[in-house]
Parts: structure tokens; C-alpha cells; sequence
């Protein structure tokens, strides 16, 4: 049985559909990566399958994970699947995390809320979760407050919170785009290394198809609200059948060539 | 006619923070710490760097947006003031990173491109000037009716080069044109500006974090890091040998892209 | 669509203070002075349609009268507090930051100072009357629009497109011409429509204390304050002047939530 299932999934506002009969499936073990432009609907598919998505949107369709109905679960049924099982990553670290609580305290939390571990014992997972999403002294980072910490720390912070109560499904919506080029490979490896570790799925959203790439065996292309392929990475890459996909895989090897070119040495 | 258009020289900037600016308890944040950089007529230069580098507060103080703390900015062998100065305005134009926010949300799209006609006193028909601009860069003039929020990113983006070459300038400094816009229109303003900087006989300065952005549109290129140039050279150069570790470090961060 | 709707809500509200100010100009059903001991507090009936005070003054009547004194010393003092507090918050967002900080701190003194003592010492000067009023109650009003509108103009110079405008050739004065006016506009509106309500209410307190319009002046305020003795022996002559201060408060801040949708490009329908 498919860990996560999701059939005609549609959501509207109002009139407007910005997500219109999106049909995928998650393995337990597997990396989907979904690509999209920004107004694709990637970002509204994931809040959907979270129940968190804003006033004023209407869904219909079905998100089977486990073999149960998620759409329609009233906020407080929602709840005890978030973080305990799936957990969720966000592009913006700083927005994400709470200014007035120290790391230690937030990263906790889900096992607190959860009833998983008791104060103390989460307190001590919370330092360990620290260390092997590979931030740097542990026992002093739980201490912290987010605004001590980079951007990429932040984010890894984030996913520690995501994983603390070790979530069956990860979902990583635009993990690395607000953070500068010379970090995200650090935040990508500790997403890749943690999800490994617990043999979490994953699935990876980005607009970047190189990061995508480099993340997952499959991927899902998103454009203006609807699926236009669902292929392994390697058959996108090499030949891909959707016009849109067809342009943006094309855009993507054209830099790769042009960036190849400029750093060739002279001397070859 | 100078062969370097704008030069900076050993420019400092810092910024106080607090409630009193002068107080002594206000926090300083050392934005460019002695910056020195001659753009020369004819070149593409880029300017990269990652967040905080300095690269956006250099391209404000390069566009008398800021005056530096120390050192100067010399337009055309003269150092400029901090008053205005049509002649500078006329010949160095920019473009801002967000599509979003670079315009006065309750102005029209031929409102937004008057406006530089207009300050600086373009002779000629400035309706039928607009209409010309428009279609450089490839729009409808139709759209010379509409507001900003109703265009898209890329359209925005056209639009804020028509509006920077109403004054047929001679520099364009455009600071992150691309970061807010998806990959295919990415590519598709990349073109338009390459076109744009042909066909007009611009000198371009583009700021970006992205790497193959500089790759495909400039010849030269500075790296900054926190509020200094580390490297600068020809972009085969300091690409394929780069000597400072940071450069090094940026290249490697990009690695994944070329195993693609 | 919902704006004009607001908008004409907003209309319908206060047309019953502008329709008894012009008619109420012209004629009154009885002279609301006149006076008539034997018929005080009658109830509402065809001779007296909202019945007669302490005073058997026709009530309907000093409400048509009332109507002037408050429509006008509302839109004037807001008029004086939207002009002067929107000059000084420009001009304290364009100064240099030790002129800035020393404005700020006076309009901060103003704001704690209540508009009773700048009517006190008006009164004391001229006398006390509507214009006094309405004056100290426009300097009051000026303090709390300077505040707001200071720190929205000084976000708009932050901008990103003020950059465009400056690098685009624009000087100081087009700047605020084109770009701090129209984006601070709604903000005003919004403030002028809160501001009407203070001002009525102010108006109230002053002529309530002798300092605005004199009796035997009519005056709403000075009516729902005097009629508060007398609560309990008829109720219903609070009523009235209470009524159409309300609705009139209503209606000036439908009107100016109405004014700011319909100025708000980004509601207009999208058409790529």
C-alpha cells in the first residue's frame, strides 16, 4: 500500500482553481520531487495534504496516507498527525520558528505535544536531533534563540523540528531557496542524511530542477495547477515528454554547459 | 570621451542603527569597507555576492542613492555630489530586483515610464516615445493602460526596462533583475537583456548571487564578500582560476549544477 | 459591487444631518428658541414629531439647527487636522534626523495635552464659540495625524520605487507629488473618517463646558449632554441627539472605508 496516495486533489478559491485534479502516489522509502513554477500549485498541494491550507479555500478529492482520509479531518484530528506522522519544512527559516523560544524549546515541542517523550527525555532528543542535523555545539545551540543563528542553521533547525517525532513522510516545500548558494548544499545533505537515518519519504518541492535532481529517484512537474509528467529523475532528464518540461529541462543544461564553459581552464 | 563611465573609489559605507543616530550606543553595521571598482564603457561587468556582501548597498552608493561614509564616486572623471544631477541621471540608469515593488501600485505602466521623460526633461512626443520603448522590450503597447499588479513578473520586468531606457542612458546597473522570476522567464530577460544592451550600445553592471546569470550575460566580474571586491577579473579568468578561497568556495557550492 | 454599496450606505447615513442643515436653513417646523413650559417633555405626536425638552423647546427642530453647528465644526476641525498634521508629518519625514526626532517629540507633547485646554486658552483669548472649537479640536486632531501620516510617508521613501523615482530624475517635490500623496491618501481618508467621529464627540464636551457653541445656540453634544439630568424623568429626549450622533459618526466612517476601496487600484478586476 502506498504510504501517502493522492487522487484529484482540487482546490479553489472561489472561482479559481489553482489546483485541479492532481493525482500522485508516495512509497514508504521514496524521494518525490515535485517541480513547479511559482503559481503552479505546489505549494497549495502540500498545505492541502497538511489541513493547513487558508480561509476561503475549498478542496475536494481524496489524500489516502496509511490508508486514511486526510481531507475533511477537523483541525484538531489534523494536529495529531502533524509532526508525529508527517512533518513539514518551510522555505522561510526565520518566519518559521518562534523569536521568543529557545531552540532547545521548540525543537522539543513536537515530542512534548505529542506525548512521545516527557519533559526531560525530550529535552535531551531535542540536543541530539541538534547534532545530527549537524549544527555545531549542540548542548550550546539548544541554549539559543533563532536570531542567533544563520539562515542555514535556522533551516536545519526547522527540520530537526520536522523530524523530531520521526515522521513516515517529510515534506521539504522550497527548503533551500531563501538561503544563500555556498549553504544549501549543508542543508540539503542534512535533509538527505536525517531522511536516510530514519528512513523517511521524502518529497522535495522546489522551482530549482538541479536541486531537485541532486534529492530525488522520481519526479512530479506541476504546471498552472495541473500534473503534466510523473516520471524517475533520469527518464526527466533525458527525455522528457511535456513541452513545459521539455524548457525547463532545456534551461537547466543550457547553464550547466554555459557555467561548464566559463570554468573550464584555459589550458584544456 | 572617458573610457571608464563610473568609478568607485576606496568607498566606505556604514550604517547606524538606534534611536539616536549620533549616540554612541547605536549599532553600526560596516556595509562596503573600501571599495574600489572602474566600469568601463563597452564592458558587461558582474557583481557577485551572497546575502550581505555588500553588493546591493554598492549598487545604491554607484547610483548616488547613498553617499559613502568615505571615499568617492567619480561619473565621468568628476566626482558626483549629493545633489542632483540630471546629466548623471540621464546617462546611468538601473533596474531593481523586485518586479513587485519597484512601482508605485497606483500608477499606470505608461505613468511609470513618463516619469523619467518627464524629470528630465526628454524632448520629443513622450506618448509616442513610450510606445516605442514598449515594443523594444517586446510588450503590447496596450498595456500602456494597465496597473502593475495586474502584469506579469516578467512583464514587470520589461517594463522597468523600458523605463530605464527612456533616457537613452548609456550604464545599466541592474541589481538581482532575475531573482524574482521563474526559470523560463528568467531565460527570456536574460535574451531581452542581452538584446536590449546590443541594440542600445549599454554598458551593463549586473549584481547577482547567481552564478551562470553572470556566466551568460557579462565579461568580467567582481566577487564581493562581506563589503569588499575578494576577486575581479574576466569571468573565464577568475571562473576557471579562481584565487580567492571564497570564489573557490561559490564555485564549488555549484558543483551539483555541472553533473547535471 | 460591495465598495459603491459601503460608499452609499455611508451616503444614505449622513444625508439626514446634510438634508435638516439645508433645509433647516430655510425653515424649521417650530423656532427650536421658543420656549413653552406647559407642553416640556411631550411625547412624540404630530405637533411635536420627536416630542419637546425641559424647556417644551421643539426637539426635532434644535436637532435640524444642531445638525449645522456639528457638521461644521466636524468637517472644519478635520479639514484643519488633516492639513496641518499631514504638512508637519511630510515635512518631519524629509528632515534631517535631529530636526525629525525634535518634531516628533513636540507632536508626542501635543498628543498628551487633551483639545479642552487648547479651548480653554482659545476661549480665554477670543471668547468662546464655534470657531474656537473647532480650532482647538483641529489642533488636536493635527497631532495624531502627523504621527501616522510621519510614518507612513517615511515608508514610502523607503520604497523601492521612490528609489526608481530619485534614479529616474524625480526631485523632492515630485516625489510627493506623485508618490507620497496618492499612497498616503487612504491612510488619510481612513484617519479623517475616525477623526469625524472624535471631533463630534469632542464638539460635545465643549459646548457641554461653555467652551464651543454657546448656548442658546442648538447643539447635539450640548443636547445628549443636558439630557442626561434628566434621564430619568424622559428618556426618550437622549435618545434623539444620541441617535443621529451615532448615525452620522456611522456614516463618515462608511464613506471614508467606501472612498478608500474605490481609490484602491489593486481591487480592480485583473485582466492580463
Amino acid at each position: 500500500m502506498s504510504l501517502l496516495e493522492v487522487n484529484n486533489l482540487t482546490v479553489s478559491f472561489g472561482d479559481h482553481h489553482v489546483v485541479r485534479n492532481v493525482s500522485f502516489a508516495v512509497q514508504p522509502g521514496e524521494q518525490l520531487g515535485i517541480i513547479g513554477e511559482s503559481g503552479s500549485g505546489k505549494s497549495l498541494s502540500m498545505l492541502a495534504i497538511m489541513g493547513l491550507l487558508p480561509e476561503g479555500a475549498t478542496v475536494s478529492g481524496s489524500v489516502l496516507f496509511d490508508g486514511q482520509e486526510l481531507l475533511q479531518r477537523t483541525d484538531a484530528e489534523m494536529s495529531k498527525f502533524r509532526g508525529k506522522h508527517i512533518g513539514m519544512v518551510f522555505q522561510d527559516p526565520l518566519a518559521s520558528l518562534n523569536p521568543l523560544m529557545t531552540i532547545g524549546k521548540q525543537v522539543a515541542q513536537p515530542l512534548i505535544n505529542h506525548k512521545i517523550a516527557s519533559r526531560k527525555d525530550a529535552r535531551l532528543r531535542a540536543t541530539e536531533l541538534c547534532s545530527l542535523v549537524g549544527l555545531p555545539e549542540p548542548q550550546r545551540m539548544v541554549e539559543s534563540y533563532p536570531h542567533q543563528l544563520s539562515g542555514g542553521q535556522r533551516q536545519r533547525v526547522g527540520l530537526a523540528i520536522a523530524l523530531a517525532c520521526s515522521p513516515s513522510l517529510l515534506i521539504a516545500d522550497e527548503p533551500t531557496t531563501a538561503l544563500d548558494v555556498t549553504v544549501q548544499q549543508e542543508v540539503l545533505q542534512a535533509i538527505r542524511g536525517l531522511a536516510a537515518a530514519q528512513g523517511t519519504s521524502l518529497i522535495f518541492v522546489s522551482h530549482d530542477l538541479p536541486v531537485v535532481a541532486s534529492m530525488v529517484n522520481r519526479v512530479l512537474v506541476l504546471h498552472d495547477g495541473t500534473v503534466v509528467e510523473n516520471t524517475s529523475k533520469d527518464q526527466l532528464l533525458r527525455a522528457p515528454q511535456h513541452p513545459h518540461t521539455q524548457r525547463i529541462v532545456a534551461s537547466a543544461k543550457q547553464s550547466s554547459a554555459l557555467l561548464r564553459q566559463a570554468t573550464q581552464s584555459s589550458a584544456q | 570621451m572617458n573610457n571608464v563611465i563610473l568609478s568607485a573609489q576606496q568607498v566606505s559605507k556604514t550604517f547606524h542603527h538606534g534611536w539616536l543616530s549620533t549616540s554612541r550606543s547605536a549599532k553600526r553595521v560596516e556595509a562596503l569597507a573600501g571599495v574600489s571598482l572602474d566600469i568601463t564603457r563597452g564592458e558587461h561587468l558582474g557583481i557577485l555576492g551572497q546575502s550581505g556582501s555588500g553588493k546591493t548597498t554598492l549598487a545604491r552608493v554607484l547610483l548616488n542613492l547613498e553617499t559613502p561614509t568615505s571615499g568617492l564616486v567619480m561619473f565621468e572623471g568628476k566626482p558626483l555630489s549629493k545633489e542632483s544631477n540630471n546629466d548623471f541621471r540621464r546617462t546611468v540608469q538601473a533596474v531593481f530586483q523586485d518586479p513587485a515593488s519597484s512601482f508605485n501600485p497606483r500608477m499606470r505602466v505608461a505613468d511609470i515610464i513618463r516619469e523619467p521623460l518627464r524629470a528630465l526633461e526628454i524632448d520629443g512626443d513622450h506618448d509616442s516615445r513610450i510606445d516605442e520603448l514598449l515594443v523594444q522590450v517586446d510588450l503590447r503597447p496596450q498595456l500602456r493602460d494597465r496597473y502593475a499588479h495586474q502584469l506579469s513578473g516578467g512583464q514587470r520586468q520589461r517594463v522597468a526596462l523600458a523605463r530605464a531606457l527612456a533616457p537613452r542612458p548609456q550604464l545599466l546597473i541592474a541589481d538581482e533583475p532575475f531573482s524574482a522570476l521563474d526559470v523560463l522567464t528568467r531565460d527570456e530577460i536574460v535574451l531581452l537583456l542581452k538584446r536590449l544592451a546590443s541594440e542600445n550600445n549599454l554598458t551593463l553592471v549586473v549584481i547577482s548571487h547567481d552564478l551562470s546569470v553572470v556566466a551568460q550575460l557579462c565579461d568580467h566580474v567582481a566577487v564581493m564578500k562581506d563589503g569588499v571586491i575578494v576577486e575581479n577579473g574576466t569571468v573565464r579568468e577568475v571562473f576557471s582560476n579562481p584565487r580567492d578561497p571564497f570564489t573557490v568556495e561559490l564555485l564549488q557550492a555549484v558543483q551539483y549544477l555541472l553533473n547535471d | 459591487m460591495k465598495r459603491n454599496r459601503t460608499l452609499t450606505v455611508g451616503v444614505i447615513l449622513i444625508a439626514f444631518s446634510l438634508i435638516s442643515t439645508l433645509v433647516g436653513w430655510i425653515w424649521t417646523p417650530y423656532d427650536p428658541l421658543d420656549m413653552n413650559p406647559d407642553v416640556s417633555f411631550a411625547r412624540p405626536s404630530f405637533s411635536h414629531i420627536l416630542g419637546t425638552d425641559v424647556f417644551g423647546r421643539d426637539v426635532l427642530s434644535n436637532i435640524m439647527i444642531g445638525a449645522r453647528s456639528t457638521l461644521i465644526v466636524a468637517l472644519v476641525s478635520v479639514f484643519i487636522g488633516i492639513a496641518l498634521g499631514a504638512a508637519i508629518g511630510i515635512s518631519a519625514a524629509l528632515s534631517p534626523a535631529k530636526v525629525r526626532q525634535l518634531t516628533i517629540f513636540g507632536i508626542d507633547i501635543i498628543l498628551a495635552l487633551p483639545s479642552v485646554l487648547f479651548a480653554i486658552v482659545l476661549a480665554a483669548v477670543y471668547g468662546a464659540s464655534t470657531f474656537t472649537a473647532t480650532i482647538a479640536i483641529g489642533i488636536a486632531l493635527s497631532a495624531a495625524i502627523a504621527q501616522v501620516t510621519r510614518r507612513e510617508t517615511t515608508q514610502v521613501l523607503r520604497s523601492d520605487y521612490v528609489a526608481a523615482a530619485k534614479v529616474s530624475g524625480s526631485g523632492t517635490g515630485q516625489i510627493i507629488r506623485l508618490h507620497v500623496l496618492p499612497n498616503i491618501l487612504p491612510s488619510l481618508l481612513v484617519q479623517a473618517s475616525g477623526a469625524v467621529a472624535i471631533a463630534i464627540l469632542a464638539e460635545s464636551t465643549l459646548s457641554y463646558l461653555g467652551l464651543g457653541t454657546t448656548p442658546p445656540t442648538p447643539s447635539w453634544g450640548r443636547m445628549l449632554a443636558e439630557s442626561q439630568k434628566y434621564l430619568l424623568v424622559d428618556p426618550i429626549v437622549a435618545l434623539w441627539p444620541g441617535l443621529v450622533i451615532v448615525l452620522t459618526v456611522l456614516g463618515f466612517n462608511l464613506i471614508g472605508d467606501g472612498l478608500r476601496l474605490s481609490l484602491d487600484p489593486t481591487m480592480k478586476r485583473d485582466a492580463k
